[in-house]
């Protein structure tokens, strides 16, 4: 009799605990992370009778939450890839829209600027079409200023985010090592507190949104998480917080660091594979730097290509032209590895990307005064002595300067003429042109792409003097000419008879600067941006600038593509574990009825042991 | 295959998502009309597209500086046509100069009226654009190139340069606007050598023509050089005795040698023998003579027939300089149209690589609507099924 009432209140007790793990399970239908829990009952040992073993009723063994550690991993895993992913997009995205967007494009404001300066060409005196140009350029400036601010608040915001997710990590971690100790201390035997263990799994599903991080159970059911390549972040109740500082050479490059036993030790970035932190991470080393490299770079050799070829031409006051830009080449690095021979100090990417932030920054138009633009070339011929025949003409003579930046070292100016000026006969037996004085070292080629025209230029490679001219009514008459450069200045007789205001060959030859190769292709990967010295140039500024919307745009793609392939299968995943471990709220109603009638079985098997204990009570 | 409640949940809230993102594309793509709205949606034909940006911009450049050098050359064609319709009067007031019955005050009116075309000439060569430019002045453009000087006698200078202004019409052409002074019309009226005023050197023969025109119509026949006098007669030196000639006899006029100078006196030099000293007369004292036969100073007919002969080869020159011009504009002309047709080229090409495809985005969109309409029905349809609700 005691022994059905006790069979019945056991019977009645797993019930009732069955009813309120299923009603627990019901509420928690949308709580995230939560793994449905069940019940396990098992048959109480039984009472040896005599006749055999009597049943004595149900035990609860265990409250067990449904839980697959593998299908836990390949969440893990895909979360921290779907959130690198999507943070990468986010920022490429605005890179993408910012570089793509024809209204701010730097290749529509470079050919606006050469237009400008094409207007100067019809009417070289004009002082409107002059301060157009000025216009055109500084235009030209504004929008690369308004490029690089764009650029810079993109790389600020990145590192904001970057801070933030780091204090969210360190946040996250101390909390997974307070859980950790409150699980081991209320851990009994086998049994541990689901609900925490739900709580702790999740909050290292948020871990793995911010970076990857690799769970290691121990034996006493604890969790060791590891960063990077094996980095503590918790080890049972410690957790080791991170840090972010900033690199000694680049102030906006972050590093993430860990307080080690000798001091701070810093994170390689590659270590860095999944999760928020490595996509903001990894946009600014593949995009955000090159859009900021290639920027840079092309803006130093906008400036040191446009003032090289102003400096050889004449302006309305008929002096020496002056810088059009700001001098950038202070600015200009070398190739990551290699060593300044001025200050032996080896390039880093730091440095370079400083380098070429700073020269963005400080690229600027310093010639306000129209007048002061050097159309006019600054060389002049004429003829040697009165004597000489009036045809042919040297119609039209100036300088080129030299392609590279490299062929202006040491001296940093242009190449002279040799002192004296150059004597050129034209030879009427063999229709060419001759250079008579200086005897040797100088020739005369006619010049394949402009017809009538004619270079002179030095034998020896090293010097890079080039003079071109124009030349008409060759006939039969030999003539020799004199080639100097103009006497300067408006207040002297000769400067003011050897001023040509209607003279534009200097300006003709710098519109030909926008048609000329004069960058290369900047290299592929995230450790260096700046080509080696001697690489060929293959495009002119705007094909340079096109290369860049091209390579963000395909990056960009990529990783699109990738996002999405990366949030379907997120989506599976999910779906597989909430499969196996989510509530079904159709089975726990089932569930509720089928322990709802156990209880109510039960309760019956009280009420008729109670009945047998009164009628028993009831015999006389 | 079990399922949780969550399940059915996450994968309508995906597809929903999903549909609404491709919406939202196709509504970008509809109302910009563009296939590429950012260069992520097609990097190969973004760079391409910027490519083509560039060209066409050059290229509008190019057809607008050509209509700029057309218009410049149109001017000096202008100047160029009556420039020389000026010329062709002086030359007829040349040919009326060479009419013998000529008085002096007919000479006068027509070296009056050579002045005023002379002037007139200068003029045109000194004219300017609507800027205040002067054209024909090389790269000296705000001077004016030519000075003219009347008194005491013609002289024309050029002040200008020999350089041209150039604009770029294509991008390996840059095509002259300007025309110097100097080429055109001729650099000075000074002759080379005093003594020989008729030697007229290559480019320069407009002005010496003229100002040697002008000096003859001053000086009149009677003024210059004559031919000898009537063949056989005696020749008288200029204190009217008789000239011994180089036979020892007094000399006689042959073929209108010796030539008399303005004066009347004859042109003569002394005979030379094999050492170089004169050889002298039967007297022992007056030395042989002989007519001067070179270095001639040069009778006004002699004259005139140059200036005539300047006068065509300057036209000649300043034709073939109009000629040039006229070519010039004709190629600018040509670069224009095939800048023209070039931008349609390039425009078409930018059409093919950015423009919508208008029905297949309507019909997309189309589809897309249907979609999401149906994920939305479905999700309300299958969230209403529930146990809960039959207990």
């Amino acid at each position: 009799m005691s022994s059905i009432f006790s069979i019945g209140l056991s019977g009645l007790n797993s019930a009732k605990a069955a009813l309120s793990t299923t009603s627990h399970n019901i509420g928690h239908v949308n709580t995230p992370g939560y793994h449905r829990q069940r019940v396990s009952q098992a048959a109480a040992f039984p009472s040896f009778e005599g006749y055999g073993y009597l049943g004595r009723g149900v035990e609860l063994t265990a409250v067990n939450r449904v839980y697959n550690r593998y299908l836990e991993r390949q969440l893990a895993n895909a979360t921290t890839q779907d959130a690198n992913y999507a943070t990468q997009l986010n920022t490429l995205a605005q890179l993408d829209d910012l570089l793509g967007d024809p209204a701010t494009s730097l290749s529509t404001s470079i050919s606006g600027m050469f237009k400008s300066l094409q207007g100067i060409n019809a009417s070289p005196e004009s002082i409107p079409a002059r301060q157009a140009a000025i216009n055109g350029m500084q235009a030209f400036a504004g929008n690369v200023q308004l490029l690089n601010t764009r650029l810079e608040e993109l790389r600020q915001g990145t590192n904001t985010q970057i801070r933030a997710t780091v204090s969210q990590v360190n946040a996250i971690a101390s909390q997974i090592a307070d859980i950790n100790v409150q699980i081991q201390s209320l851990s009994q035997a086998d049994a541990m507190p689901n609900d925490l263990l739900d709580q702790r799994d999740q909050l290292v599903l948020d871990l793995n949104k911010l970076v990857k991080a690799d769970v290691t159970v121990q034996s006493d059911g604890r969790y060791t998480i590891s960063i990077g390549s094996g980095q503590a972040l918790v080890a049972s109740g410690e957790h080791f917080p991170l840090e972010v500082v900033e690199n000694a050479v680049d102030p906006q490059k972050l590093e993430i660091a860990y307080a080690g036993s000798n001091g701070t030790v810093r994170i390689p970035d590659r270590l860095f594979d999944g999760g928020s932190l490595s996509g903001l991470i990894n946009s600014k080393a593949e995009a955000i730097n090159r859009a900021q490299a290639d920027l840079g770079r092309l803006v130093i050799e906008v400036a040191d290509q446009m003032n090289r070829q102003s400096s050889l031409g004449r302006d309305l006051y008929n002096e020496q032209g002056g810088p059009l830009f700001k001098d950038l080449n202070g600015f200009r690095p070398l190739a990551v590895g290699e060593v300044n021979p001025a200050t032996g100090q080896v390039e880093t990417l730091e440095s370079q990307m400083k380098a070429y932030r700073d020269a963005a920054a400080n690229f600027s138009v310093v010639v306000s005064d129209p007048s002061r633009l050097a159309v006019g070339s600054s060389l002049k011929a004429g003829s040697l002595d009165a004597t000489q025949p009036v045809q042919p003409v040297i119609t039209s003579i100036w300088q080129t300067a030299p392609g590279n930046h490299e062929d202006y070292a040491p001296t940093g100016k242009a190449p002279d003429l040799p002192a004296g000026g150059f004597e050129v006969r034209y030879d009427a037996a063999s229709s060419s042109f001759v250079v008579a004085k200086p005897a040797t070292g100088y020739e005369i080629v006619p010049n394949g792409q402009a017809a009538g025209g004619f270079i002179l230029r030095a034998t020896d490679p090293a010097n890079k003097l080039t003079i071109e001219f124009k030349a008409e009514g060759m006939g039969k008459d030999d003539k020799t000419f004199t080639i100097g450069n103009k006497a300067s200045g408006l207040d002297t007789a000769e400067g003011k008879a050897d001023f040509q205001p209607a003279d534009n060959a200097n300006m003709l030859e710098m519109i030909k600067i926008q048609t000329k190769d004069t960058m290369s292709s900047t290299p592929n990967g995230t450790t260096n941006f700046t080509p080696p010295g001697s690489a060929i140039k293959t495009t002119n500024f705007e094909g340079f600038f096109g290369q860049l919307v091209s390579f963000v745009g395909s990056k960009t793609n990529e990783v699109k593509v990738a996002a999405e392939a990366q949030v379907t299968t997120l989506k599976e995943t999910y779906l597989a574990r909430e499969s196996f471990s989510g509530v079904n709220l159709d089975e726990e109603a089932a569930n509720l009825i089928r322990y709802q009638q156990a209880y109510q079985a039960s309760s019956k098997v009280i009420q008729i042991a109670q009945q047998i204990f009164s009628d028993l009570l009831q015999m006389r | 295959m079990r399922i949780s409640s969550n399940t059915q949940y996450i994968a309508s809230t995906y597809s929903i998502q999903s549909n609404q993102y491709r919406l939202s594309r196709l509504n970008e793509q509809l109302s910009s009309l563009q296939r590429i709205n950012r260069p992520s949606d097609d990097p190969v034909a973004s760079a391409q597209l910027i490519n083509l940006q560039q060209s066409i911009s050059r290229n509008d450049q190019m057809v607008a500086n050509s209509k700029t050098i057309e218009s410049s050359l149109a001017l000096s064609e202008e100047y160029l046509f009556r420039a020389g319709e000026i010329i062709q009067n002086i030359q007829s007031l040349a040919v009326q100069a060479g009419n013998a019955s000529l008085k002096d005050e007919d000479r006068a009116y027509i070296r009056t009226q050579l002045q005023e075309q002379t002037k007139a000439l200068v003029g045109l060569a000194n004219s300017t654009d609507g800027q205040g430019k002067y054209v024909f002045g090389g790269t000296r453009s705000q001077t004016p190139p030519f000075s003219l000087e009347l008194e005491p006698e013609m002289k024309v200078e050029y002040h200008g340069d020999w350089g041209r202004q150039e604009i770029q019409a294509s991008s390996t052409r840059d095509i002259a606007v300007t025309e110097p002074g100097g080429l055109v019309f001729g650099g000075g009226s000074a002759v080379a050598d005093p003594n020989k005023p008729d030697a007229f050197s290559d480019g320069n023969q407009l002005w010496q023509s003229l100002a040697r025109l002008d000096k003859i119509l001053a000086d009149g026949p009677n003024g210059m050089a004559k031919a000898g006098g009537p063949e056989g007669s005696e020749v008288k030196d200029a204190a009217g005795d008789t000239v011994l000639g180089a036979d020892g006899k007094p000399m006689t006029f042959k073929d209108g040698l010796p030539r008399l100078d303005a004066s009347g006196a004859p042109l003569l030099e002394p005979v030379l023998d094999n050492a170089g000293d004169p050889v002298l007369g039967p007297d022992g004292v007056t030395p042989l003579m002989q007519a001067q036969t070179t270095d001639l100073p040069p009778t006004y007919d002699e004259s005139l027939a140059a200036s005539i002969e300047g006068l065509k080869g300057g036209h000649e020159q300043l034709l073939r300089s109009h000629t040039a011009v006229g070519a010039r504009r004709a190629e600018v002309e040509q670069l224009a149209k095939t800048g023209e047709g070039l931008d349609v080229q390039y425009k078409a090409t930018v059409g093919q690589l950015q423009d919508l495809d208008y029905a297949q985005a309507v019909s997309d969109l189309n589809m897309a609507l249907l979609a999401m309409d149906t994920t939305q029905k479905t999700y309300k349809l299958v969230s209403e099924l529930n146990l809960f609700r039959y207990l």
